[in-house]
């Protein structure tokens, strides 16, 4: 039976001589989803990730697993399963070979190898030196070393970077898989498309500051939507919508409707009798939302 | 969870599952070979005297088998060395120590395994460099019809120290891979103190008695006290430390190194 605990970061702080890499990062990954840790490359998510698995010391604050610490926990590799960057291979070792060390450091059975190796599709290229293995390859290499101890929560630090498209549709069906069967998924992206449609729940960092924290639906609801409205009696159109309190403006294609919907401004324009040529809804997409908290910050 | 002995033998499968042991090995039994073989070829050719007398200068050496075997060592130390500082400094070059760390948390378990491994593998590189000496060094001698001293219980225990030694060099190269992370930066620092500054000191040090006193203590020297023979010895010019006490003296180079690397290297943050 798996069991997923959830991930607490809780006043984590890292700070350098006089950068601070990490500030003040509070948050709760909860099991039996997927959540995707984004900002752009230098934010800080590496840092996070690396005090979280007990690699680097925080200057302030705890991250733990359930209540404990990554160096606390009483058998780590069957707690969490982490893959932090695509090469932390030597280039002379076959993929065997490499998972084989890292199994018997943990007290796992080789047998767990070969079915690692078989899940991530690295079976054919098994015996065959990591030097060799292109990056997608390592990816999934990576991958198995996270997999190896059939572990509760899974924390890969971009792990969609360098795989082919047909890599990137599987990595995507197995991380919902792995969040279905109750484990805790973190992931970690420089990129909102790269795993839009893997992930369930959203932190964002900016500068060492968590951003945003909540659901991709959540994320979604503060789209910016208007409607552009053509019409041959601009004026008294404009009139009537501002009389509804609603923020008009022109543009070249005709009358620009903040906040609106459809459905609202075409009633406005029926009941007052407006003739309409054109009625159309927008949204900004889920990305510029993103980039909008890259750039602003605000919460 | 005692993760010692788990960590111990991951430890030894990263060295299997890599070529360098094998390579190195075969590198030094070559050159311990050619060495013994060509210097007993020496002593035999002299004994026999296929050599003209007054040929040979040997400014009044006594070339014996010891010194032959003692090849195994006075040569054959770096490297163990140089393999332990590598199978430290790899990890950090192929950033292997962060799943190395992610297995095995407590880092100090980790250090502690390298060391009992790479003791291990001196040991190993023990037996092939006086197999080598020994081996190579005792037929060349026998082949000439010359004495090579095997009958001699001594030459066995000069033979096992030997083993020691490149054992005890073994751990000594973990602390310097700790001390030195930089691959590049710790087999230069190896080479080129035991290969230049160390012969230097040691020769310099002999010329008078109290540097004598201090210069028994340099690792080499130390090391070459332990196996009981050596080139230097025979110059005779240099104090020695007993057997023992060379043994002692590498034994404390070695735990002072590596508890030293811990502190520069191991706790530091990993990213």
């Amino acid at each position: 039976m798996v069991q997923g605990l959830p991930i607490q970061l809780s006043g984590v702080t890292k700070r350098y001589a006089n950068v601070l890499a990490v500030n003040n990062v509070t948050a709760t990954i909860a099991p039996g989803r997927v959540t995707g840790f984004l900002g752009p490359n230098g934010a800080g998510k590496t840092t996070t990730l690396r005090i979280l698995l007990g690699l680097v010391g925080a200057t302030q604050g705890v991250a733990t697993f359930g209540g404990t610490p990554y160096r606390k926990l009483a058998s780590p590799a069957s707690t969490v399963g982490a893959a932090l960057e695509a090469n932390s291979f030597h280039p002379g070792r076959t993929g065997l070979g490499h998972l084989s060390v890292y199994a018997r450091a943990a007290s796992i059975p080789q047998s767990r190898v070969t079915t690692v190796l078989d899940l991530v599709g690295l079976s054919d290229a098994a015996d065959r030196r990591v030097g060799g293995y292109s990056l997608g390859m390592r990816q999934r290499l990576g991958l198995a070393g996270a997999l190896l101890g059939d572990p509760g929560v899974i924390v890969l630090d971009e792990p969609i970077n360098g795989l082919d498209p047909e890599g990137i549709k599987w990595i995507r069906g197995l991380l919902k898989h792995l969040a279905d069967e109750g484990r805790t998924v973190l992931i970690s992206s420089h990129m909102l498309t790269e795993v839009q449609q893997t992930v369930d729940d959203v932190l964002v960092i900016r500068r060492g500051e968590l951003v945003y924290t909540g659901t991709l639906t959540d994320m979604e609801q503060r789209n910016e939507t208007w409607v552009t409205v053509e019409t041959p009696s601009t004026e008294l159109l404009r009139s009537s919508l501002t009389a509804q309190g609603l923020g008009v403006s022109e543009t070249p294609e005709g009358l620009r409707v903040a906040n609106a919907s459809a459905a609202q401004v075409g009633h406005i324009a029926f009941t007052s009798g407006i003739e309409l040529h054109s009625l159309q809804h927008h949204s900004t997409g889920l990305e510029e939302t993103f980039l909008a908290l890259m750039q602003e910050g605000q919460q | 969870m005692n993760t010692l002995i788990p960590a111990v033998r991951a430890e030894f499968l990263k060295i299997t599952t890599t070529r360098l042991w094998w390579v190195l090995a075969l590198i030094l039994f070559a050159y311990v070979a050619v060495m013994a073989g060509g210097i007993g070829a020496l002593i035999g050719a002299q004994e026999t005297g296929l050599l003209p007398e007054g040929s040979t200068n040997t400014q009044g050496l006594t070339l014996d088998p010891t010194l032959i075997y003692s090849f195994g060592s006075s040569l054959g130390f770096v490297f163990p060395v140089i393999f332990a500082a590598m199978a430290v400094t790899q990890e950090f070059r192929h950033k292997t120590i962060t799943p190395t760390f992610l297995a095995t948390p407590a880092r100090g378990t980790v250090l502690a395994a390298k060391a009992v491994i790479l003791f291990a593998w001196g040991a190993f590189y023990g037996i092939v460099a006086a197999l080598a000496a020994g081996g190579v060094g005792a037929a060349t001698l026998a082949a000439f019809g010359s004495d090579t001293g095997l009958e001699d219980p001594a030459t066995w225990a000069l033979l096992g120290r030997m083993v020691i030694a490149l054992a005890l060099w073994g751990v000594i190269g973990v602390g310097l891979g700790s001390l030195i992370p930089s691959q590049i930066g710790s087999i230069v620092t190896i080479v080129v103190f035991t290969q230049f500054v160390e012969p230097i000191l040691r020769f310099a040090s002999s010329l008078t008695d109290w540097t004598g006193e201090i210069g028994k203590f340099l690792p080499g020297a130390a090391s070459d006290a332990l196996v009981g023979a050596s080139f230097y010895r025979m110059v005779g010019t240099t104090s020695s430390l007993p057997w023992w006490g060379g043994g002692l003296a590498l034994l404390g180079l070695a735990i002072a190194s590596v508890v030293g690397g811990y502190f520069v290297s191991w706790r530091r943050d990993v990213s």
